[in-house]
């Protein structure tokens, strides 16, 4: 497991300012579906026990049926629940860590995938903040888009809390850091 | 030859197998990858438990079944009669 406090890596003077992950609500809506697929089944038992009187409970005891029902009623109700822990590592593994040098991003695509890359504050040049949507305005989350100097493609923290707060504190660092490094 | 209801348990099986692999990928990437919190270690084992009494529950509802039923009893279906014909 990685230290909340500490960085493998960590340079003499370097502090780290805060760690971020998606808005709660990004998770939440995923798995607001996986608990939507869980309950349709439930709810098409009781829609044809209620509405048409019909009871697949006795279609399915046959000695045949019966276990094939069964069968494919587990597999499906095993793969919600994989599926929402996957959910969960994929979200959980996306962090991106700013610290008064550097800002470093770790992101988890599926389960074999992983991209770990790091921006020096010094060569930042621009930060953009972008809010779309009603849920992100109100529950005020968006995306920071990083321009760098070099040809690097931008960085992206995407979907996170707070994010005129966010842009807010790397310009300071940004600023902090070049007042530091007047010769770069 | 019998065809027996039990390739449902052994489709079964498979999944479970699966299941279990994945879960063990998802398990490793957490403790490895994640930070070393208290929410972290709680999804774990609380996902660790859900899985556990799934499985059980699945063991409980599929062991009383008597897998031997055939589904199709080749030996005696036309498509056997139809070969010996040919």
């Amino acid at each position: 497991m990685i230290s909340k406090n500490n960085l493998s890596d960590k340079r003499p003077e370097e502090k780290i300012v805060f760690h971020l992950r998606r808005h709660w609500f990004i998770f939440f809506k995923l798995f607001f579906g996986y608990i939507l697929l869980s309950i349709l089944p439930l709810v098409g038992f009781y829609y044809f026990y209620f509405v048409y009187q019909i009871n697949i409970l006795n279609y399915a005891g046959g000695a045949v049926i019966g276990p094939f029902f069964l069968v494919l009623i587990l597999m499906y109700y095993m793969a919600m629940l994989l599926f929402s822990f996957s959910l969960w590592t994929d979200m959980y593994l996306d962090v991106w860590t700013l610290t008064t040098e550097r800002i470093i991003s770790r992101e988890q695509k599926g389960l074999f995938n992983r991209v770990v890359s790091e921006l020096e504050l010094l060569r930042v040049q621009d930060v953009t903040v972008e809010q779309k949507g009603m849920l992100a305005t109100f529950l005020g989350y968006g995306d920071v888009y990083i321009q760098t100097a070099g040809e690097k493609e931008r960085f992206i923290f995407q979907q996170i809390p707070h994010p005129y707060k966010v842009a807010k504190m790397i310009q300071n660092l940004d600023e902090q850091i070049k007042a530091k490094n007047p010769t770069v | 030859m019998v065809l027996t209801i039990s390739i449902f348990l052994y489709i079964f099986l498979a999944g479970v197998l699966i299941f279990f692999v994945y879960s063990l990928f998802n398990i490793y990437h957490l403790l490895r990858f994640g930070f070393l919190s208290f929410a972290n270690i709680l999804v774990v084992l609380v996902y660790i438990i859900i899985a556990a009494s799934f499985l059980i529950l699945a063991y409980s509802v599929l062991s009383p079944i008597d897998w031997s039923t055939p589904i199709f009893n080749f030996q005696n279906s036309w498509t056997n009669g139809f070969l010996n014909i040919l």
